[in-house]
């Protein structure tokens, strides 16, 4: 186990250097550079040289790239290009309303998912079960733009009961009952999407269980429906299951930027965007680290956990 | 008169039943089981031998397939008219079944003692303790040595052979009255064959339960039962005491079946097929289903299936030997 | 079960119906504004984005301000000045109640401060070195002033008491005065910090003393702002209490924000379709102005080889695609065809001024004469997103063909886009080109201007050009203005497309909103609610 740990770790700061220097590299090969902002807003040449040279950004790529490695060694993230502010700053900042958003959105979607998907699969080529496969196809092929606008068009303009965009009414007393207004409509985009491709593995992962002997043996020994389903389908199905939570587990961070655009929400997902739009090199580069290091640790929890939800597995 | 245990009649279970493929795994097979019998049920592969030990204790639903009619009578009651409830009281308890592939028919997730103490604990109102102690002694009887530790073992961690007799003290923990042993030693080796034949012949020994021994190898009915059914494609072709059917088989195809296990009289080899090949279910033959691959075909043979029919010589206890053959029936 | 099925849906519904129907009273002293990005900086000197260029004058009071119509110098912080000197001297008299909001008197002092820190060596913000750079000693003090602080002092710069200040130029420089609408710094917050950390001062997420019409209360990023009145304001307390300038970066919410009242004020951002339903609403009232922005349609004119270097070339070209059609199917007439580089805004524009319409014959000859009636292939880049150039290309392309000119297009993300512009790594293209509200053409046409992107050389303008930017009388640099013009249109740089108007939506209860050029709180301090 520890020295399975030690080899995870290896191959962690490996993918982290990797993915460092591949952005790295990417972002300053890609054309364009922080000052294309606006035509409008015309720049001196020798004033953006002279910004450049106070960012050190006019040194050599591989400099640049060893002292922002070395920085990051010491937990700096540098300083945005855009905002003058450290990025670790900005990251807190927006982390909250993210982690609000997509947390709710993955609870609701496997309080939603793990229910149907199971009784997708007990009751399976039943009416149900069909009605669950066609909500499923919805959810998975239905963009996230479009149900978002179309939630906002009929809950936002036609009825009027909940607000279109951000997570809380500006000028008045927050309240509880503000925030999960403002939360419904995201959240029910957000967990759409998420809990269809749930549904969809779960039911598949129990069907594939169900299809076993030792369920039939399980149900030849005399026990109830409900014992069978939590004690011999559902551990067994649970490792699908844990691979797709544990991959989706890393864009809780990012958030969801289609929807964080649509309903206005003070996320993540939009810095990012406006981040590498911008070519704000010390922010997307954080995030693509940090986004790394979460994929790798989820990874690694994931395996964890099949080795804890299935015996047969062990590590070393 | 003494009962039989289970009567099975007019036994008919279809699969795919919503499409053109409808097959038939199983048609108007009735038999009886008395108190104490080992009866046996042989035939080549995909002759309908499982599909009638799931009819049995009606999990054949779980497989997709469906008893279209007949009736399964344990001890007196029709378990296919009884709520799902009642029959769930006597699977595991009153009729317990064995399959055939150890490793599959174990849960993988679960350990070894929790397998064999859910049945208990289901079936019986007794503390985990005692159940624990109980299941401890079943695998000590079936043979497996320090039980306690191997309690705790995960079926990954067991040999072919452990396996096998797990599922067995499983089958076995609530004491049975019927065990269905669906070709329980197929999968293992012929020492571990021989061990775990001998352990069930020794279960037998107490008289108490009766079984309905699966298999396709006729080497090791002939060693374990005391009567044989033959099937072929969904049907039964001729039942009789081991003696008879081993001494003076009457249909064709039990002849043919012999003839093929005296050649390669290794046991626990997999089933030699008699030549001809197995015949499709969805598209059987006219008349007698055998007569493709009979070398006494006749004509009528191909235009109308021969009845069961009694041959007369009623044994012993008063059961009925029984062919299904033109050449033994009039016309 | 059953039963607590039940219960589970009457809470559900309890819950919808508490939701349903909870409409909210807005204050009545409250505006909110939507803006589809966020400021970055309020720190005036280091803006590059226009989100951080519509807030920054909440905060902040600039020397003068233009008036939204004709663009003229209109006081704010210098209450009046005087020009000498022939041109060459600026005297400005500054309000002697400016306070910044720490109580400290803002003086000519804090504005000699704010053009030492433009013309430092170490200063990074923008265009402000191109402005200044006429100033006597400012030049030398761009190059050999060595502390890292904006002390010491430049020569032309002379704080003659705390409410005067004059200026002195090297040469004479017609558009200076406009080019006093900066925003001045609190010398007491920022004596003292080097000008090269001054972009990443906290002032820039926090400033602290300002001096403007509103305060900044609170920014919680990337979803609002929140201003209050600034109760010493220079020129009165503003009507309206509290301002928040909201982040929504999806214009159909905005829009919908606005119909159902959770928004008072959208400016710019209304799209064109949407014009005609929200006229309906009697709730709110639509404005639209022109800017100082025109969309053109570019031909570079830096290879030899190039059709493009070709002048008949380049005016047959200015012959095939219809304006007319373009404002009035794309537009829908929310703008006016651009005929020049003088916008409809500046004092020179000429309302007769017209050039190049429709004639494919003409055309043809001309090609004919450059001797390219074979006809050629040129790439046409512009820039994702937006829709009207989008069609703009389309129609160009359609209307090129027809003379034997086969247009390809190519659709940019905006930082390739941009990149391919800065490199002239195009045949066509199709941009936006902004100018001052003084009509001054340096920027844009000069040949030495770094700003020149198409390459376009033509030394008579260059000297009329240089004539009006020193011209005193209005009336003398029209004429030169418009002389320059024709000439350019004749040599046909570029095919000028639209004037494009800004389109705001506000509650019909906002009252003495103005819309402006590029002052999106202009006279913010007398807006009210009805
Ligand atoms: N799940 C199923 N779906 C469809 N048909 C099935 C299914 N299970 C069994 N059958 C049909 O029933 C027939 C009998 O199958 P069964 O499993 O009873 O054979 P068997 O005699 O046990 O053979 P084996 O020796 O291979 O175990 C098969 O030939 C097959 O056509
Ligand atoms: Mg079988």
């Amino acid at each position: 186990m520890r020295s399975f740990l030690t080899k995870r770790m290896i191959q962690t700061l490996v993918v982290l250097v990797g993915v460092s220097l591949i952005t790295f590299f990417m972002m300053n090969l890609a054309p364009g550079d922080p000052f294309m902002m606006d035509p409008e807003m015309r720049m001196n040449p020798e004033a953006v040289a002279r910004w450049k040279e106070l960012r050190q950004l006019d040194r050599p790529l591989h400099e640049q790239y060893y002292s922002w490695l070395v920085n990051l060694l010491k937990g700096d993230f540098g300083i945005s290009l855009i905002h003058n502010r450290p990025v670790l700053e900005l990251i807190t900042e927006r982390l909250p309303a993210t982690l609000l958003l997509t947390g709710t959105s993955l609870l609701v979607a496997l309080l939603f998912a793990v229910p149907l998907g199971i009784l997708s699969a007990v009751k399976q080529g039943t009416f149900l079960d069909k009605w669950i496969s066609f909500f499923t196809l919805c959810g998975v092929s239905l963009p996230n733009f479009w149900l978002g606008m179309l939630l906002i068009l009929l809950f936002a303009y036609h009825l009027n009961w909940l607000p279109a965009s951000s997570l809380r009414t500006v000028g008045v007393a927050a309240s509880f009952y503000d925030y999960i207004k403002h939360l419904i409509l995201p959240v029910v985009v957000l967990s759409t999407g998420s809990a269809a491709y749930y549904i969809r593995y779960i039911r598949a992962g129990i069907l594939e269980v169900i299809g076993q002997d030792y369920i039939l043996t399980a149900r030849a020994k005399g026990l109830k429906e409900s014992t069978v389903l939590f004690r011999h389908i559902l551990r067994n199905s649970m490792i699908p299951v844990v691979t797709v939570v544990s991959l989706s587990l890393p864009f809780l961070f990012t958030g969801a930027m289609v929807t964080e655009y649509v309903f206005s929400w003070p996320g993540m997902g939009r810095w990012i965007i406006m981040a590498t739009l911008s070519r704000d090199y010390p922010s997307v580069l954080a995030v693509n680290v940090i986004v790394a290091a979460l994929v790798v640790l989820c990874n690694l929890g994931a395996d964890l956990l099949y080795a804890y939800f299935d015996p047969r597995i062990k590590y070393r | 008169m003494r009962m039989p245990v289970l009567q099975v009649k007019e036994l008919t279970a279809i699969f795919d039943s919503n499409t053109p493929e409808a097959v038939k795994a199983v048609d108007r097979v009735s038999f009886s089981i008395w108190p104490g019998e080992v009866v046996g049920l042989v035939g080549e592969s995909g002759s309908g031998k499982t599909v009638t030990a799931l009819s049995i204790l009606n999990l054949l639903s779980h497989k997709k397939g469906k008893i279209e009619r007949g009736e399964i009578i344990y001890k007196g009651v029709d378990i296919l008219s009884l709520p799902e409830k009642k029959v769930r009281e006597l699977r595991g308890n009153e009729m317990a079944i064995i399959f055939q592939e150890p490793l599959t028919s174990l849960n993988p997730v679960l350990n070894v003692g929790r397998q064999i103490t859910e049945v208990i604990s289901t079936h019986s109102r007794i503390s985990r303790r005692e159940s624990w102690e109980k299941a401890v002694g079943l695998l000590r009887r079936a043979g497996i040595s320090d039980a306690e530790k191997r309690m705790k073992a995960y079926p990954h961690q067991l040999s072919g052979g452990m396996r096998q007799r797990v599922v067995i003290s499983m089958a076995l923990a609530c004491s049975p009255g019927l065990l269905i042993a669906d070709e329980p030693t197929t999968a293992l080796d012929v020492t571990i064959q021989a061990q775990i034949l001998d352990y069930l012949r020794k279960v037998m020994e107490k008289g108490r339960m009766s079984m309905l021994f699966v298999s396709h190898d006729l080497g090791v009915i002939g060693e374990m039962c005391d009567r044989v059914m033959v099937m072929y494609a969904g049907r039964i072709l001729e039942t009789g005491t081991t003696m008879e059917i081993f001494k003076t088989p009457l249909h064709p195809y039990t002849r043919a079946l012999i003839e093929v296990s005296k050649n390669i009289s290794v046991p626990g080899k997999k089933l030699p097929v008699v030549t001809g090949s197995v015949p499709d279910l969805s598209n059987l033959p006219m008349g007698c289903k055998f007569h493709p691959r009979c070398p006494q075909v006749r004509k009528v043979c191909r235009e109308a299936e021969p009845p069961l029919k009694s041959t007369g010589s009623t044994n012993l206890k008063g059961r009925v030997c029984q062919v299904r053959c033109w050449n033994y029936t009039k016309i | 079960m059953a039963r607590k099925i039940f219960l589970l849906l009457l809470a559900l519904m309890l819950m919808l119906s508490v939701l349903g129907c909870t409409p909210e009273e807005s204050p009545q002293e409250q505006l909110r504004v939507a803006s589809l990005g966020s400021p970055v900086n309020l720190n005036p000197l280091f803006i590059r984005d226009n989100f951080s260029f519509e807030v920054v004058s909440l905060v902040h009071a600039s020397l003068i301000t233009f008036n939204n119509e004709t663009l003229e110098v209109e006081p704010s912080l210098v209450k009046e000045w005087s020009v000498e000197d022939e041109g060459r001297t600026y005297v400005l008299n500054f309000n002697d109640n400016a306070k910044w909001t720490d109580g400290t008197p803002l003086t000519a002092e804090d504005a000699a401060f704010t053009l030492r820190v433009i013309c430092h060596p170490d200063f990074t913000g923008y265009q402000y070195a191109l402005f200044f750079n006429a100033i006597t000693g400012s030049q030398d003090y761009h190059s050999n002033h060595n502390s890292p602080l904006a002390d010491g002092s430049i020569e032309g710069i002379e704080v003659i008491d705390e409410n005067t200040l004059k200026i002195s130029l090297d040469r004479q420089m017609a558009p200076f005065l406009t080019y006093l609408n900066f925003f001045p710094l609190p010398a007491h917050i920022f004596g003292d910090v080097p000008v090269a950390e001054m972009e990443a001062h906290d002032y820039s997420r926090n400033p602290e003393v300002t001096a403007g019409p509103y305060i900044l209360n609170q920014w919680v990023t990337d979803e609002y702002l929140y201003f209050v009145s600034n109760p010493d304001f220079f020129l009165g307390q503003p009507e309206i209490d509290e301002i928040y300038f909201r982040i929504i970066p999806n214009q159909e919410a905005q829009l919908i924000e606005l119909i159902n009242g959770d928004l008072d004020l959208i400016p710019t951002a209304v799209k064109l379709e949407d014009v005609e339903e929200l006229e309906k609403n009697p709730n709110i009232k639509i404005y639209s102005n022109l800017r100082l922005v025109y969309d053109y349609l570019g031909f570079n004119m830096h290879n030899p080889e190039s059709p493009l270097y070709n002048k008949e070339v380049r005016q047959a070209l200015s012959m095939v695609l219809d304006r007319e059609a373009l404002v009035r199917d794309i537009l829908l007439d929310y703008g006016r065809v651009a005929y020049g580089p003088l916008t409809p805004l500046h004092f020179p524009f000429d309302e007769n001024f017209q050039a190049y319409f429709v004639d494919k014959q003409k055309a043809l000859e001309l090609l004919k004469d450059a001797g390219y009636d074979e006809g050629f292939e040129l790439r046409l880049i512009l820039n994702a997103g937006n829709e009207v150039r989008e069609n703009a290309a389309l129609m160009f392309k359609e209307a090129a063909e027809a003379i034997g000119v086969e247009v390809t297009i190519q659709t940019l993300e905006w930082q390739a886009y941009m990149e391919a512009a800065m490199q002239g790594d195009f045949d066509v293209i199709i941009s936006g080109q902004g100018s001052d509200p003084d009509p001054d053409l340096t920027f844009n046409w000069h040949s030495q201007s770094p700003l020149n992107e198409l390459g376009y050389v033509n030394e008579e303008v260059d000297s009329l050009i240089e004539e009006a930017a020193v011209a005193l009388e209005q009336a003398e640099r029209t004429m030169l203005y418009r002389e320059a013009q024709e000439m350019i249109v004749d040599d046909a740089p570029m095919v000028w497309l639209y004037y494009r108007e800004a389109v705001h939506g506000a509650s019909d209860r906002l009252m003495n909103f103005k819309p402006h050029p590029n002052n999106v709180f202009y006279q913010v301090h007398l807006w009210k609610f009805k």
